[in-house]
């Protein structure tokens, strides 16, 4: 009887001597072997505090919310990272914080385009082959529908049409369009507008840039969401308390090409750049019109292609 | 129009515009073959026109984006079709050299008595003699560009560029929407069944290769010597376009571990799927059993995704099956009309010329086996046994369905890498390639097997 105590006080005080786990879920751009700010800001963290910080990598955003849906109460989530609130089901998370946030944007290659279009209309209206994504598998993809439908609104079929007689492909996520656009399979692709620091500053390449639309872009924040599941909720609000410090933030930026959500925490190197430009106008939207339109505006999109 | 509509459109649009092209033109690159059966380069293309049959799909698509990309949008439809063209108008023209044994040589020697150009004898001597054969491999061709899934999952994308095989696929798997996917299968299955009617009702059976050496008849026209080395082209020119780039990305390339865990999970998959496929055969062949006539004209009628859609939604009602059976299962089905209809026609041709004889020396079944079928069946099976282990490593549907335990397997690996690394993807395409004609040949080399019969 003695015996079997100990054993019970040592099973239940060990994780007093072993270090907490935080697992976070996050997708590919956040950690990756030479991009993301995933390490460094896990190498900082883990000085703070007693705990170790686990990433679990999925290729996307959608990804990452299915699986957590799919788990339910028995996931290892505690904490989401990288997490856009646009059109996905959210409600097994509890708090969202905003750490960072990203402007989409289409990228071009200066040195076959050396008049890119200045605005969405010109773009549209244009005959440059563009890659774009199918906004069904990826989020990206669906950005720009959303984009699309603020812009135009009843009209955006219409211009769906014009754009798509000039579309390479739908591809099935950002990095497969990147990967096609990096072979010069056409000369724009849809992305973000720090594509174009990332391609100057850490591969040499100014001559990929963003084309910066007056009318505004599609821009949203990328939060950390801390799941309702968790047992471990003071840890991981302790990380995101982290994630708001200017150390962070400044690794965020630096490693994640993102901007970050303090605007003095932005890299020097990024001021001195050709490339760089603030974020741009965002477009106005809520996640709940969102939410409750998505299905109504995708199946409108595949309508209006295939008509 | 709604949307699955449009999707069934979309099948049947690009199927017979494919069609239209690749035909005509197979069956040009065979008329100028047998024209020229005796020039050296003919008699090559003749020997290497199956190569196109083993290579793995996704590795020809991968040569064929990386040719031709920088030419014309090859995410299109006619990017669709040119690809259908490149890839089957080999096995076209493979299809119609069978069907021109069966013409006379009397005929030819007559029209050249006649002094009949050579347009006059395609129409007068040769088209009515292969008009079944052409309306036969159109069939066919019809139905695998119907069912056409890797080339489709690739080059397709957007709702205006996808058949019924990939909305299938995408609504399980990218879009978690099972009854959108079962709205598509339904679709499918409609289609599929109508195409088994019609394949009965015209009575396509795809004919078998014959056995005796072509009586070619003894003609020469260097002006279709062109055609010659555009099919040599259409067959190498994708292969060439993968191992040349591969060889630069390799040194890194080579160092990813998952690379090498994708090559053992394929092996270890085709080292019992590819023998069990031939088995399987062989007792359908040896049995003479009344599903092998059926079974002999799956290859073009059965859609890969319909077995992987019906296969997923067993393998989720039983989750206590590892999925690797599953896989197992999707690849027999798939490499298994293909090895009866290698193994049918030598086994018919041993037992009627030495079935009498065993029976009146009274051997055993045994006996007769080792004693007389094995030594004659040898060839033919050591074809079928490598002709299954490269189909098993080459498939790219089932692993799309089934991941393999632990590791995506080497043509799931080449997907990823096709939208991702380009490059890497090259060196993995290679990999695969040696591979795929390493166990094609291993069976051969280790029945010691050699070409006696020298059919052509």
């Amino acid at each position: 009887m003695f015996r079997r105590l100990i054993f019970v006080l040592c099973m239940s005080t060990s994780s007093l001597y072993g270090k907490e786990v935080l697992t976070v879920y996050t997708h590919a751009p956040f950690i990756s072997a030479n991009f993301g700010p995933g390490l460094p800001l896990k190498e900082v963290f883990e000085k703070t505090c007693q705990c170790e910080i686990e990433y679990v990598v999925l290729d996307t955003v959608p990804l990452i919310v299915n699986r957590l849906n799919l788990e339910g109460e028995r996931t290892k989530a505690d904490l989401i990272l990288g997490l856009e609130n646009i059109g996905l089901d959210v409600s097994r998370i509890d708090k969202l914080v905003p750490y960072a946030s990203h402007c989409l944007a289409f990228v071009y290659d200066s040195q076959k385009i050396p008049h890119p279009p200045k605005s969405l209309e010109e773009l549209i209206n244009s005959s440059y082959q563009v890659i774009l994504q199918d906004p069904r598998m990826s989020i990206t993809g669906f950005g720009f529908l959303v984009w699309m439908k603020k812009v135009y609104g009843d009209n955006a079929v219409q211009k769906w049409k014009e754009l798509s007689s000039h579309v390479l492909t739908f591809t099935r996520g950002w990095t497969e369009a990147f990967a096609l656009f990096k072979r010069g399979a056409a000369s724009i692709v849809f992305s973000y507008t720090t594509d174009a620091l990332y391609n100057e500053l850490a591969k040499g390449n100014p001559h990929i840039k963003a084309m910066h639309f007056p009318e505004g872009h599609l821009c949203s924040p990328l939060y950390a969401g801390r799941t309702k599941a968790t047992q471990h909720s003071k840890l991981a609000d302790q990380f995101i308390d982290f994630l708001l410090t200017p150390e962070a933030q400044n690794l965020i930026a630096t490693y994640g090409w993102i901007y970050p959500i303090k605007d003095d925490c932005i890299p020097d190197k990024w001021f001195k750049a050709e490339n760089y430009q603030p974020s741009p106008t965002g477009i106005a939207y809520t996640p709940e019109e969102i939410r409750d339109f998505k299905k109504a505006w995708v199946q409108e999109w595949i309508d209006g292609l295939i008509e | 129009m709604s949307y699955a509509f449009y999707v069934f459109w979309f099948t049947v649009k690009q199927s017979i515009l494919s069609v239209l092209f690749t035909v005509p033109i197979g069956g040009l690159i065979a008329r100028a073959l047998v024209w020229n059966h005796t020039w050296l380069p003919a008699r090559l293309c003749l020997k290497v026109l199956g190569l196109p049959f083993i290579t793995p799909a996704l590795v020809g698509i991968l040569g064929f984006i990386a040719l031709f990309s920088a030419f014309f949008n090859v995410y299109s439809l006619s990017g669709i079709i040119m690809a259908h063209v490149v890839f089957f108008s080999p096995f076209v023209a493979h299809y119609m050299i069978n069907a021109w044994r069966f013409i006379p040589e009397e005929h030819y020697r007559l029209a050249s008595q006649l002094h009949f150009s050579s347009a006059h004898i395609l129409y007068f001597v040769e088209l009515p003699q292969l008009r079944k054969a052409l309306l036969e491999v159109s069939w066919i061709c019809f139905c695998l560009f119907l069912n056409s899934f890797t080339l489709i999952m690739v080059l397709g994308g957007g709702p205006q560029k996808t058949t019924l095989s990939m909305a299938i696929y995408q609504s399980l798997f990218f879009f978690y929407d099972p009854e959108e996917g079962f709205k598509f299968g339904s679709l499918q299955f409609l289609l599929t069944l109508s195409l088994i009617f019609l394949t009965c009702l015209f009575k396509v059976r795809p004919s078998g290769k014959s056995l005796k050496t072509p009586s070619f008849p003894p003609l020469t026209a260097p002006f279709q010597r062109p055609l010659v080395w555009a099919a040599l082209l259409l067959i190498f020119s994708p292969i060439v376009a993968v191992i040349f780039p591969s060889f630069k990305a390799a040194p890194m390339a080579l160092q990813n571990p998952l690379l090498w865990q994708s090559l053992g999970a394929s092996l270890s998959t085709s080292i019992w799927v590819g023998p069990l496929s031939v088995l399987l055969a062989m007792a359908l062949v040896s049995t003479q059993s009344v599903f092998g006539k059926p079974l002999a004209t799956l290859y073009f009628l059965l859609p890969p995704t319909l077995i992987g859609t019906l296969l997923f939604f067993l393998s989720l009602k039983t989750p206590y099956i590892p999925s690797t059976f599953f896989l197992g299962v999707m690849q027999i089905l798939y490499i298994l009309p293909f090895s009866y209809s290698l193994l049918v026609s030598p086994h018919r041709s041993v037992k009627e010329t030495y079935g009498p004889i065993a029976l009146s020396l009274g051997l055993s079944r045994l006996q007769s086996f080792l004693l007389v079928e094995w030594p004659l069946l040898k060839k033919p099976i050591a074809t079928a046994l490598g002709m299954s282990c490269a189909l098993s490593i080459g498939n790219f549907a089932s692993l799309a369905f089934f991941e393999n335990s632990g590791a995506p397997g080497l043509t799931k690996l080449l997907y990823e890498q096709m939208g991702r690394h380009f490059n890497e993807g090259m060196v993995t395409a290679f990999l695969l390639l040696i591979f795929c004609y390493f166990l094609y040949q291993l069976p051969q080399w280790i029945l010691k097997t050699h070409d006696r019969t020298a059919s052509a």
